[in-house]
């Protein structure tokens, strides 16, 4: 159904972000971390940014399906559990992802929270899973807003098990929320995210639900003795 | 063009890297301390005994005041990209994500701030922020320690045409130090360099900077504006330039 959806990842928005790097291809490997990519003396100084990362999409899709799983069955079916667990993974990945965001983008601070929804959306989905969540249902206070995902790639092929539980209780593509949490987290905004519905659990729509809790501020150093 | 020292702080306005260029064996030491006589020894009075950390929490202290006081007056895009003193000139840059880093080096450098933002972009995101098993935070300074990293970093400063170099208020260090076999670089977690005394009064007087931090803002910005050590600072939009490649 996507067979080529990852593929494609990330291509036309870096040539519109900047429009003089050379597209350069080079053998797909390696989402998100360096270790596969080989350290010539030329990628060492400059490793990424004559080129576009791709992976493909089936691999996300089956890795991401078999950290669930094996969540699932490490935590016995403790789908609360397993909720929390892919948050956590994904407020690490979070903290990481969006220095990789903002060094690829170039982008500098959101003015306000709107801006910061449509930089999630149309930018940072767009770049990391080529697709385009709809910002809608603002709060009146403009500090919430959904993202409606009319699809999901970490949810091809996925059934939920069939225990009577897991259609109630697991939210399968929990690890976005803390994805966006830690991201956001870097970027001096405390956020709470979570899902509402999930198309795979027989829902009209895929919701997610953000909304802002405080903006922090600078650190200051320990005092000296 | 010489390069003194380099630092990196994270958003905990923790020191997570730095470094400090020693020159080379064969080095333009005397182009970068033209007014030192020989005949200079560390007196014994007076003395400062200054090490690496106090150095980077030194520069944390000025770098974050500046910038909220350049943000206070320019509003909130502005940021400071560079200041000048009679002996230095200390360049910043800062991300979204309020990681900061800080480049010192002489006066006839050019601008770095695109040199310090491919830093960020091509070495720091690319061996630091997605070496998977590097930690995300380093409290308690542990630090960046990665080899891939350091190295690339030392390519990059040549590249750019820089020679390592040391900073006049270290000369006293340089004594020691110059007979030793060592060549310019020293590992953020070893530095040899560390308890450098910092000299004579008439020595302090020419840097513009040069007391604990703990003295306060007041302190070493009264000191900046002493007729000794003049302070220039270029201001600019943090909007960044072009990030496009080499």
């Amino acid at each position: 159904m996507s067979a080529n959806k990852t593929s494609r990842i990330g291509e036309e928005i870096w040539k519109s972000v900047n429009p003089q790097t050379p597209i350069i291809t080079e053998k797909p490997f390696s989402i998100y971390s360096t270790a596969f990519r080989p350290r010539t003396q030329a990628n060492q100084l400059f490793p990424r940014r004559t080129r576009v990362d791709k992976v493909n999409a089936e691999l996300v899709t089956l890795t991401y399906g078999t950290i669930v799983a094996q969540l699932c069955q490490d935590y016995d079916s403790d789908y609360q559990e397993v909720n929390k667990q892919l948050d956590k993974m994904g407020y690490n990945i979070g903290m990481r992802l969006i220095e990789d965001f903002l060094a690829k983008s170039g982008v500098g601070r959101c003015a306000n929270f709107r801006e910061t929804a449509d930089m999630i959306a149309k930018v940072g989905f767009k770049i990391f899973l080529n697709v385009t969540p709809t910002v809608t249902n603002w709060a009146s206070d403009n500090n919430q807003f959904s993202l409606i995902f009319e699809d999901n790639p970490l949810a091809d092929f996925v059934e939920l098990p069939d225990d009577g539980r897991a259609q109630d209780e697991l939210w399968f593509s929990n690890i976005l929320c803390g994805v966006l949490r830690g991201s956001l987290e870097m970027v001096q905004m405390q956020i709470e995210a979570h899902f509402v519905s999930d198309v795979l659990r027989g829902d009209e729509t895929t919701e997610m639900r953000v909304s802002l809790v405080r903006y922090i501020e600078d650190e200051m150093p320990p005092e000296e003795e | 063009m010489v390069v003194y020292s380099f630092y990196i702080f994270d958003r905990h306005a923790e020191c997570i890297y730095k470094r400090r260029w020693l020159p080379r064996p064969t080095s333009t030491v005397g182009k970068s301390r033209s007014d030192t006589t020989s005949g200079q020894a560390p007196t014994g009075l007076g003395q400062t005994v200054r090490s690496t950390d106090d150095d980077s929490k030194l520069v944390f202290g000025t770098v974050f005041s500046l910038r909220n006081m350049v943000r206070k007056l320019g509003g909130d895009d502005d940021n400071f990209v560079s200041f000048t003193t009679s002996q230095y000139k200390l360049h910043y840059y800062e991300t979204p994500t309020n990681t900061k880093f800080v480049m010192l080096t002489d006066l006839k450098s050019p601008s770095m701030r695109i040199a310090l933002q491919q830093i960020y972009i091509n070495l720091f995101v690319e061996y630091v922020v997605k070496n998977p098993l590097s930690p995300t935070e380093h409290p308690g300074g542990v630090g960046v320690n990665n080899e891939l990293f350091e190295e690339s970093l030392e390519q990059f400063v040549h590249r750019h045409g820089h020679t390592p170099g040391i900073l006049p208020g270290y000369k006293d260090g340089i004594s020691a130090i110059k007979g030793t076999p060592q060549r310019s670089r020293h590992l953020s977690q070893t530095p040899v360099e560390h308890h450098i005394q910092s000299g004579d009064q008439s020595q302090v007087q020419q840097g513009s900077i040069h007391t604990a931090f703990s003295d306060g803002w007041q302190h070493s910005m009264r000191r900046a504006l002493s007729p000794r050590g003049k302070i220039g600072a270029t201001v600019g939009s943090t909007r960044a330039p072009g990030t496009g490649p080499q």
